[in-house]
C-alpha cells in the first residue's frame, strides 16, 4: 500500500482542462490545458491580448469559464470553491487597495477573509510588513503610497495566509530595482519552501531567470510550453534565447 | 503654428465630446436617450406656453430677477464642479501643454467648455420658460437667450476663479470636496429660500417675502431681468462684462498653470505624524464592519455627497414643527436613519473597492454583506439615537424610544434593499449611481421611510390610532422587503 502511494504522482498544484472564455464574438481563451506540479515557478508569456490575465482571473475564481475546469491542489474550483480558494492567493497587475485604510488595517481584513486566528495573523502581518520595508509606513493611509509600495503591500496581503499557490499578474511592474530584487528573492524563497507560483510577465529576462517552466500564449491558446531548453527545441532554436523563441512562436503564421 | 481658432477647435471638440459622454453616462442615463429628453422638453414647452399664453400679464421684474438668480446659482454650482474635473482631474495637460499648441488656446477651450456645460445644466428648465415667455408676451423676451449665455459665462468665470483660489489654498482633492459641499449648500439654500414662506407660518410670511425681495432686487439680477426683456443697453453691458471677466479668468488660469497649479492634484490628502495603535480583531463580521465604517468616516468627499441630502427634508420638517413642536424630532430621526442607512449601505457594497480580493477569498459573502449592512446603519442610527435622546430630554421618553425602534426598522429595511442587489461602481460615483436602482427598490425604500416617519409623527401628535395603522403598514413593508427581496449574486462585468 505504502509503495503504491509513493509511486503515485503528487497532486498537481494547478490543473486546467479545456478552459474557454468568450466575450461576444471574441475568444479570449480557447481551450487552455495546463498542469503545474507543486514547488514550481511557472511563467505565462504572450503578446498583449493573448489571454494571460483572463486565464489567471479564471483560475482565481474571478471569471466563470464558458467551458472547462480548474482544479487547485486536487479541489475543483467549480464544485468546491471555498476549499479550492483557501490555499490560493492572487495579486492583479494594478491591485486595488483601500486608500483610506492603513497597512495593518488592510492586513487585518485579509486575515479575516481567510479566517486566520488573530494570534497567528498579527505577528505574521508585522513580520511581512517589516520584511517588505513597509513597517515605517504603517501609520500612513494607503492612498499616500507610490505604485511600487502598493504592489508590495498587495504581495504582503497575498502571503499573509501562507498560500500554497500564488497567481501574480505582472508582479514586477512599477517596482524599482531594489524592490524588484526583493520580490524576486521572496518568490524564489516561497518556491523553495514548496509553494507554487504562476506569474505573467512581459519581461522575458525575468521568465528566463526565474521560471522553471514557461508557457507561451497566443490568441488564447497555449502555443508552446516546457522548460527553456525544451522550448528552444520545439521552436527549432536550439541554443537560442527565450526572446528568439518568443518572437518565433508569437509571430509565426498560424498553422506553421 | 496653426491658427489660434483651429487649435481652439481641436481642444474644444475633444472636451465637448467628453463632457457630453460623461453627461449621458451619469445623471442623464435615467432618461436613457435623446428621444426621452426631446419628449420631456416638448411637454415642458407645452406647459410653459399654455401658462404664459393664458396669463393676464407678464411676471414682475423682481420675479424674473429671482428666477435668474436661481438659475445663476445652479450654473455656478455646475461650473465649480466641472472646473475641478476639467482643470484638475482629467490630467491631460501633460499632453496638451507638450503639444505645439498655445496654452491660451487650451485654456480658452476649457473655459468655453465650462460655459457650455453651465448653460446646458439648466437647459431643460430654462428653455421652455424662455419660449413660453416669448409665445405669451412677445419677441422681446428673446433677449433671455443672450442673458442665458452671458449668465453661463459669468458663472463659469466665477466658478473657475473660486475653484482656483480653493485649489491654491487646499490642494485639488480637498478643493473638490469643498466645492461639492458648497455646491450642495448653494442648491439647498436656494431651495430652502424658495420654500421659506411656505413653512414659516402666517405671522412670519410677510417678513420672509420682504427679505427674499430685498435679496433678488440686487443690481445684477435686476440687470439680468431687464436684459431678458430685450433691453439692448443692458445686454451689451452684460456681454462686455462677461467677455472681460472670461478673458481675465483665462489669463489668471494660464498664469496659474504655467506656475504648476495642476500639479497640486497629487498632493496627499493627509499625512499622519502620530503613531497609530491598531487593535486587531478576528471575526470577519467585526473586521468588515469596522473596515467599512472607517472608510465612510475617513472620506470627506463621500460625506459631502451624502449628508446634504438631509437638508432637503428640512422644509417639510420645519412645516411640521409648527404643529408638533419638539415631537418633530420623532419623524426626523426616522427619516435620517432610513435615508442615510440606505445611502451608506450602498456605499459600503456597491462602492466596495476590492471586490476581486473578496471574491477570490474563501469568505462567505452573505456574512460579509450583512456586516456591510451594519456598517452602513451605524452612523445614521447614532444620529437618530442622538435626536431621540434630545426628544427624551424634552420630556417625551416614550416617544423617543418608539421612534428609535421605528428608525431601526427603516434603517434595516433601506440598507437591506441596497445590499441585496449589488452592482459595483467607482466609489466617487456611487452616490449618483443610486439613481440606477430599480423603481421597485426605490419605491420600497421610500414607502418604508414614509410610513415609519408618519407613524412617529402621529404618535408625536397623540393620534394613537393613525400612528398604529402607519406602524402596522411600516412593519408589513419591512416584512415584505425581507420576504420578497433576496440576496442576489454580485453583478460584475466579466
Amino acid at each position: 500500500m505504502s509503495t503504491e502511494a509513493a509511486s503515485m504522482p503528487p497532486t498537481p498544484a494547478l490543473a486546467c482542462r479545456g478552459l474557454v472564455k468568450r466575450y461576444g464574438s471574441t475568444t479570449a481563451v480557447a481551450g487552455l490545458d495546463l498542469t503545474i506540479a507543486p514547488g514550481q515557478l511557472y511563467a505565462f508569456l504572450g503578446p498583449n491580448g493573448a489571454g494571460k490575465t483572463t486565464s489567471l482571473r479564471m483560475i482565481a475564481g474571478l471569471l466563470r469559464p464558458d467551458r472547462g475546469e480548474v482544479t487547485i491542489l486536487g479541489r475543483s474550483l467549480a464544485k468546491d470553491p471555498i476549499e479550492a480558494k483557501r490555499p490560493l492567493a492572487y495579486v492583479p497587475d494594478d491591485p486595488v487597495l483601500y486608500g483610506k485604510l492603513r497597512p495593518m488595517e488592510y492586513m487585518e481584513f485579509v486575515a479575516a477573509l481567510w479566517a486566520m486566528p488573530a494570534a497567528e495573523a498579527r505577528p505574521s502581518a508585522e513580520s511581512l510588513l517589516q520584511g517588505l520595508g513597509l513597517w515605517e509606513k504603517r501609520d500612513a493611509y494607503i492612498e499616500t503610497f507610490s505604485r511600487g509600495t502598493k504592489q508590495k503591500l498587495a504581495l504582503a496581503g497575498a502571503l499573509l495566509h501562507a498560500p500554497r499557490l500564488m497567481l501574480l499578474d505582472e508582479p514586477l511592474s512599477g517596482l524599482d530595482a531594489a524592490a524588484a530584487r526583493l520580490v524576486k528573492d521572496l518568490l524564489n524563497e516561497f518556491v523553495r519552501a514548496g509553494g507554487t507560483v504562476v506569474l505573467t510577465t512581459h519581461v522575458l529576462d525575468v521568465a528566463e531567470r526565474m521560471a522553471e517552466r514557461i508557457g507561451i500564449l497566443r490568441g488564447g491558446r497555449l502555443v508552446a510550453e516546457g522548460r527553456l531548453g525544451e522550448l528552444c527545441e520545439q521552436a527549432g532554436q536550439a541554443g537560442g534565447t527565450l526572446e528568439d523563441v518568443f518572437l518565433r512562436v508569437t509571430t509565426a503564421e498560424p498553422g506553421r | 503654428m496653426r491658427p489660434l481658432a483651429l487649435q481652439l477647435w481641436t481642444v474644444l471638440h475633444n472636451d465637448v465630446r467628453l463632457l457630453w459622454r460623461e453627461l449621458l453616462a451619469s445623471r442623464w442615463s435615467l432618461l436613457g436617450n435623446l428621444g426621452l429628453i426631446a419628449i420631456l422638453l416638448a411637454l415642458a414647452h407645452a406647459l410653459a406656453i399654455a401658462l404664459c399664453v393664458h396669463a393676464p400679464h407678464p411676471p414682475s421684474l423682481h420675479v424674473e430677477a429671482g428666477a435668474w438668480l436661481f438659475f445663476g446659482f445652479i450654473m455656478l454650482g455646475t461650473a465649480m464642479t466641472q472646473a475641478t474635473t476639467l482643470l484638475f482631474e482629467r490630467a491631460d495637460f501633460h499632453l496638451l501643454f507638450a503639444a505645439p499648441t498655445s496654452p491660451h488656446a487650451v485654456l480658452l477651450a476649457r473655459m468655453t467648455a465650462l460655459v457650455a456645460g453651465s448653460a446646458l445644466s439648466v437647459g431643460l428648465l430654462l428653455l421652455p420658460v424662455i419660449d413660453g415667455l416669448i409665445a405669451g408676451f412677445g419677441l422681446h423676451y428673446a433677449g433671455s437667450y443672450l442673458v442665458w449665455v452671458e449668465l453661463a459665462g459669468l458663472a463659469a468665470a466665477a466658478g473657475v476663479g473660486f475653484t482656483l483660489t480653493l485649489v491654491r489654498w487646499l490642494g485639488a482633492r480637498r478643493a473638490r470636496t469643498t466645492v461639492q459641499v458648497l455646491g450642495a449648500l448653494c442648491g439647498a439654500t436656494v431651495y430652502l429660500g424658495i420654500q421659506a414662506p411656505g413653512f414659516l407660518g402666517e405671522e412670519h410670511r410677510p417678513t420672509a417675502e420682504r427679505l427674499i425681495d430685498q435679496i433678488v432686487a440686487n443690481p445684477l439680477s435686476l440687470a439680468l431681468a431687464r436684459g431678458g426683456r430685450g433691453d439692448w443697453h443692458t445686454l451689451l453691458l452684460l456681454g462686455a462684462s462677461t467677455l472681460a471677466l472670461l478673458a481675465a479668468t483665462t489669463w489668471l488660469l494660464s498664469r496659474a498653470f504655467l506656475e504648476g497649479a495642476q500639479e497640486t492634484t497629487s498632493r496627499p490628502t493627509r499625512t499622519h505624524r502620530r503613531e497609530y495603535r491598531h487593535h486587531w480583531r478576528q471575526s470577519l463580521a467585526w473586521v468588515t464592519f469596522w473596515k467599512d465604517l472607517r472608510l465612510i468616516l475617513r472620506d470627506p468627499l463621500l460625506l459631502s455627497q451624502i449628508l446634504p441630502s438631509i437638508l432637503y427634508l428640512l422644509p417639510a420638517l420645519l412645516g411640521l414643527y409648527t404643529t408638533l413642536g419638539a415631537a418633530t424630532l420623532a419623524p426626523l430621526s426616522v427619516m435620517v436613519a432610513g435615508q442615510l442607512s440606505s445611502q451608506f449601505a450602498l456605499v459600503a457594497t456597491a462602492g466596495e473597492e476590492a471586490w476581486d480580493l473578496i471574491r477570490m477569498s474563501p469568505a462567505p459573502e452573505r456574512r460579509l454583506r450583512l456586516a456591510k449592512m451594519a456598517a452602513g446603519m451605524a452612523l445614521p442610527l447614532a444620529l437618530a439615537a442622538t435626536l431621540c435622546l434630545a426628544l427624551a430630554l424634552a420630556g417625551r421618553p416614550g416617544l423617543a424610544l418608539a421612534s428609535l425602534g421605528i428608525a431601526g426598522l427603516c434603517a434595516a429595511g433601506g440598507a437591506w434593499l441596497q445590499i441585496s442587489h449589488v452592482r459595483p461602481s467607482p466609489r466617487h460615483d456611487v452616490v449618483k449611481e443610486r439613481l440606477k436602482n430599480s423603481p421597485g427598490r426605490l419605491f420600497g425604500g421610500m414607502a418604508l421611510m414614509a410610513t415609519g416617519a408618519t407613524a412617529a409623527g402621529f404618535y408625536g401628535h397623540g393620534n394613537w390610532f393613525a400612528g398604529g395603522v402607519s406602524l402596522a403598514l411600516c412593519i408589513a413593508g419591512f416584512a415584505g422587503i425581507l420576504a420578497l427581496v433576496k440576496l442576489r449574486a454580485l453583478v460584475t462585468p466579466d
